[in-house]
């Protein structure tokens, strides 16, 4: 009883820090707006300028900010549990470089049509999520087989990348904002569809987690207790891969925050993939509007694109975790 | 509770199991005996459906590979040899036993807590309730997963070398535990053992396989009567009060 009270209490302090820093990053921003044309920009009472500002730029970044938190944290903790690795993400199961590989080559086939990148960049992404079951079968259906196959499928794609950006130095330019990972210039529009998949990958995790977390203990211990456990491990892959790819069709190659926010989910909530997912849009929303945010004052009225402050956090978090693996192993 | 008929396994061109015939015993303790790579695992792995298998194996008169891994998991628990320690706590993992008797989405009912605390009580888990299972001893870790085979509730319980990575008192003091729970909870047993010693004193019944065959399945005294282990295992028998022991020949024999 004592250990649920205080679960509760820490996912309503995650999410009373979700709303501050939510709150925060509508107020803050490249351009000073008092609050009261904040409010009447979000309210539609104020002026013009504070109106397109609030609704037409803050208002659905910070939104994007929160769906890219949820998103990519549920594809990290699906990942890390099915896999049983602490330094799985979805860059490892080539998620994130099939999704690169299907822009540049947008970018490359069809240079005007930018706004289509998003949709071929999820297309790449879930493809190359049918790759790796495949290639996971073909390497004996384990659960390391899943980062094998995504390990070789990612040097296969990466090389792709590489030789498609040598070709033409135009749409290099143009990948490389897509690969750093950023929410500027994301649309209300943007959002609805990845909205909508990020919900459903939500949704299906939080059912799905208590098998999930089954798996850890083996297929062997899972199949006994009654799990179908190809069945469960393909699912989880497909939601953590739709998850993720609907986040890089918005926000880019946004790196470690699947990586980072399952272990700090684990240390607040436990092990179990069902705590894990509840606390998800809290605690990876939080995160990725703190990251934001910052980029976008630090150096105001220029920006530091989020992707690279997830990259100056989650590099030294990512060395933290290696070395107390190191230390326990 | 569960007859096997014609059982045969062949991974890689091998034979692992060839035309096993065996039964296990409602309310008893089942011994499976045999030496490294004789088949016992592969037979277990069979009863667990982890590996492709030909034959016929009927678990409560229900023919297993019709069953559904729900229906299955209702029927018998198992618990494998080498047990693994992810990031979960005793506390996590004994309820997941009652796994096949919650549907999809549903919420654990006053039934799945009552078997869970059951399970915990029997096998005095209260004071490793909240430790991380990698910080378990051997035995400690074999009891949190038994703890777990017991909510899951089912008739039939199957061990695979449960006392291996035990020492001689904590291996004694499990096979104790399983000889209560047979007699007590009138569960059934099917224990893999490498301790000829443990198994003719814990045992109900005997199945003794040797390259992938049955070389004997009945009572226990009839196996000893027989002397199927001293053959079998070219072994000596010897008998202290009412303990009884077996050594190497001195040829080439022994487990």
């Amino acid at each position: 009883m004592e250990n649920r009270r205080n679960k509760t209490g820490k996912y309503l302090l995650a999410g009373a820090v979700l709303v501050t820093a939510f709150v925060l990053a509508l107020f803050f921003g490249g351009t000073r707006l008092s609050p009261g044309e904040v409010f009447g920009g979000l309210f539609g009472f104020g002026g013009e300028t504070a109106g397109v500002i609030m609704r037409s730029v803050r208002l659905p970044r910070v939104l994007g900010c929160v769906l890219c938190g949820t998103g990519l944290s549920v594809s990290g903790i699906i990942l890390q549990s099915i896999t049983d690795n602490g330094l799985a993400g979805p860059n490892i199961v080539g998620v994130n470089s099939g999704a690169g590989l299907g822009a540049i080559l947008f970018l490359f086939f069809f240079p005007g049509a930018v706004k289509l990148m998003p949709l071929c960049a999820f297309g790449g992404a879930f493809l190359t999520t049918l790759g790796v079951l495949w290639l996971s079968k073909r390497l004996g259906g384990g659960r390391h087989s899943v980062i094998l196959g995504g390990l070789a499928l990612n040097a296969v794609l990466n090389a792709g990348i590489s030789f498609v950006s040598l070709l033409d130095g135009d749409v290099l330019t143009s990948y490389n904002y897509f690969s750093v990972g950023g929410l500027s210039g994301v649309m209300a529009g943007e959002l609805a569809v990845p909205g909508a998949i990020i919900a459903l990958g939500w949704t299906a995790a939080f059912l799905l987690g208590k098998r999930m977390t089954v798996l850890s203990l083996g297929d062997g211990v899972a199949a006994s207790l009654g799990i179908s456990v190809e069945r469960l491990r393909i699912a989880a892959l497909l939601c953590a891969s739709a998850s993720a790819a609907a986040v890089v069709s918005f926000a880019g190659l946004l790196g470690f925050v699947g990586l980072v926010v399952p272990h700090i989910l684990r240390r607040l909530f436990g092990s179990g993939v069902r705590e894990c997912v509840l606390g998800a849009p809290l605690v990876g929303g939080a995160l990725v509007l703190c990251a934001d945010l910052l980029g976008r004052v630090v150096i105001a009225p220029a920006e530091v694109p989020v992707g690279i402050i997830m990259a100056l956090i989650g590099a030294p978090f990512f060395i933290f975790v290696l070395a107390r693996r190191e230390k326990r192993g | 509770m569960v007859e096997i008929s014609s059982l045969s396994v062949t991974l890689g061109g091998k034979a692992l199991l060839s035309g096993v015939d065996m039964k296990i015993n409602r309310g008893r303790l089942n011994i499976l005996l045999g030496r490294n790579g004789s088949g016992k695992t592969t037979l277990i792995n069979c009863l667990n459906r982890t590996v492709p298998y030909s034959g016929r194996i009927l678990i409560s008169g229900k023919d297993l590979s019709k069953l559904s891994p729900g229906e299955k998991a209702r029927l018998c628990a198992f618990v494998p040899q080498l047990l693994p320690t992810p990031r979960l706590k005793v506390g996590e993992l004994v309820p997941m036993g009652r796994t096949p008797h919650i549907p999809l989405g549903k919420r654990p009912t006053a039934e799945d807590i009552s078997a869970v605390t059951a399970a915990q009580e029997r096998m005095g888990l209260g004071a490793l309730w909240h430790r991380e299972l990698s910080s378990l001893s051997g035995g400690e870790l074999q009891r949190a997963y038994l703890a777990m085979a017991l909510a899951q509730d089912t008739e039939l319980l199957i061990l695979d070398e449960p006392t291996s990575h035990m020492d001689i008192i904590a291996a004694e003091e499990f096979m104790t535990l399983c000889r209560e729970l047979v007699d007590g909870s009138g569960k059934t047993l099917l224990v893999t053992v490498h301790d000829i010693a443990s198994a003719v004193r814990f045992g109900d019944d005997i199945t003794v396989v040797k390259d992938g065959r049955p070389v004997f399945s009945g009572a226990k005294e009839a196996c000893l009567e027989a002397q199927i282990l001293e053959k079998t295992f070219s072994l000596e028998r010897y008998t202290h009060g009412d303990r009884i022991f077996f050594c190497p020949d001195g040829g080439e024999g022994g487990i």
